[in-house]
């Protein structure tokens, strides 16, 4: 299972020195380390990072949708803040 | 049946003490009835599967099987002890696996729908397509988890899970009327130290007939005999609700050669309890200890015919009492209910004999344990009434 095709791309911030294909592998390689980890916290972070390094309101939306499922799973704050987001986007209740 | 297996007849289970016989073998033995009596005597009335104190804290999780059914005991956000059936409303997938502390939402590891700890389903991403959460065909307020009917008293965690028995109020009246002086006071639980687990090879049913019975004492606890002889304790028999037997001659664990200092009492008890003690099978699978200055709850939780999980907790008046004390009271106990372990083991394997006819009860001494064989064959023949009557409408 993956991403949507072509979702990442380099964002302004966070990884500024890196050239676009290597910053999004860096994501890549830490969402992976993640997972394998089980850390919700720093998955909620890297998908939010995701989200804004996202090319398009759907991938935006994707991303953001696991941001806050895992913010929700650890009792994050930043869950509040991500459901509204969502809901801005028209993708949450 | 072979030619001389001796009769099967839930009626004779019935009779009067004097001329009835014990549930038969296959009560103990026969996987098929085991189902049948998890439906009839463990789904249907108030059953005991966990104790409060086992979810301490807010977001504490305990999953289990109880009765075939896997369940989830929880202390919501708010400190209310709910139990559920531990299944997400999507696939039916199995929602927790071990004992943990749900931080925030309960996630289902399969597609991650997320559930409250109040049950509420609050999340349901890609319901509606990639990054779309939301679908007119899906309506969270329909889809929380399933709650099982619930009521905690005595720090136990009762469930009803057909959700047909009539209320834990009226259900328990009786037996919280016998102990009306204990109702409302407080009821620490003990601690690490105050909790053990038996395994047992045996029905869950032995277990509860050999609690509740006194007759056995002399023989098979001649350590407590020898200050509770046999004629200081009678039975209890409240038919259709509880059994047991009850000592007038209790004697408090005090430090030292007496003298010393002993756990605290519950507050404003009548003389009786000065030297009583009582204890009862609340039917079907929870049997209470209730002493001056501390009880006992040990749950039975059946595994399969011949296997039991015997999971005791102990309680005080007071949060403050010595670990010493309360360990070496827990050891008495666990002392006093291993000794209990070879006859409900051996009970077991007599049932493989096939002439045994569930036996002859000692119509003074066995009333308690005749009690609790009349309660299930009753609820047995009802709901092989029930079930014949539903087969022969269809």
């Amino acid at each position: 299972m993956s991403a949507p095709a072509g979702a990442l791309r380099p964002a302004a911030a966070g990884t500024p020195d890196l050239p676009a294909p290597e910053a999004a592998a860096t994501l890549d390689a830490a969402l992976v380390h993640a997972h394998e980890s089980g850390d919700k916290a720093v998955l909620a972070r890297l998908y939010a990072d995701a989200a804004a390094r996202a090319d398009d309101t759907r991938q935006k939306a994707f991303y953001l949708t696991h941001a806050y499922v895992f913010a929700l799973d650890a009792g994050l704050a930043d869950a509040t803040r991500l459901h509204a987001r969502l809901r801005a986007l028209g993708c949450e209740e | 049946m072979r030619p001389t297996d001796a009769p099967y007849d839930l009626d004779a289970v019935l009779r009067p003490v004097a001329e009835a016989r014990g549930l038969p073998n296959a009560h103990y033995t026969d996987p098929d009835v085991f189902a049948e009596e998890s439906a009839a005597l463990l789904a249907d009335t108030w059953a005991g599967c966990a104790v409060a104190a086992q979810v301490p804290e807010n977001g504490d999780a305990l999953p289990m099987t109880f009765a075939g059914v896997p369940i989830l005991v929880i202390r919501d956000r708010k400190g209310v002890v709910r139990v559920f059936q531990n299944v997400c409303r999507h696939r039916g997938m199995i929602l927790v696996t071990a004992p943990r502390k749900i931080e925030g939402a309960i996630r289902c590891p399969y597609h991650s729908w997320c559930y409250g700890t109040d049950g509420r389903l609050v999340a349901t991403p890609h319901v509606g397509g990639p990054g779309m959460n939301v679908h007119p065909g899906v309506d969270r307020s329909d889809l929380g988890l399933a709650e099982i009917r619930s009521h905690i008293w005595r720090d136990v965690v009762w469930i009803n899970l057909s959700g047909r028995a009539p209320p834990f109020e009226e259900a328990f009246a009786p037996l919280r009327t016998r102990w009306a002086e204990f109702e409302g006071k407080a009821l620490v639980h003990g601690g690490p130290e105050s909790a053990f687990t038996l395994d047992v090879a045996c029905n869950w049913k032995l277990a509860v007939e050999n609690y509740c019975e006194s007759y056995h004492l002399p023989w098979v606890h001649p350590g407590l005999n020898s200050y509770s002889r046999l004629e200081d304790h009678y039975n209890i028999e409240a038919p259709g609700a509880y059994s047991g037997q009850g000592t007038v001659v209790y004697r408090q664990m005090v430090d030292g050669d007496g003298g010393g200092a002993a756990f605290p009492d519950f507050d404003a008890l009548s003389e009786k309890w000065n030297t009583g003690a009582e204890y009862v099978a609340a039917y079907p699978n929870v049997l209470l200890g209730v002493h001056r200055d501390h009880a006992f709850a040990i749950l039975l939780q059946p595994v399969g015919p011949g296997h039991t999980r015997e999971e005791i907790h102990l309680y005080y008046a007071a949060p403050d009492t010595a670990t010493a004390k309360r360990e070496a009271n827990a050891a008495l106990w666990k002392e006093v209910f291993e000794e209990d372990i070879f006859v409900v083991e051996g009970m077991q394997s007599g049932r493989a004999g096939p002439l045994f006819d569930g036996g002859r009860f000692s119509p003074a001494m066995d009333g308690p344990t005749h009690c609790f064989h009349a309660w299930a064959a009753e609820r047995i023949l009802s709901h092989r009434s029930e079930a014949s009557g539903l087969s022969a409408a269809e």
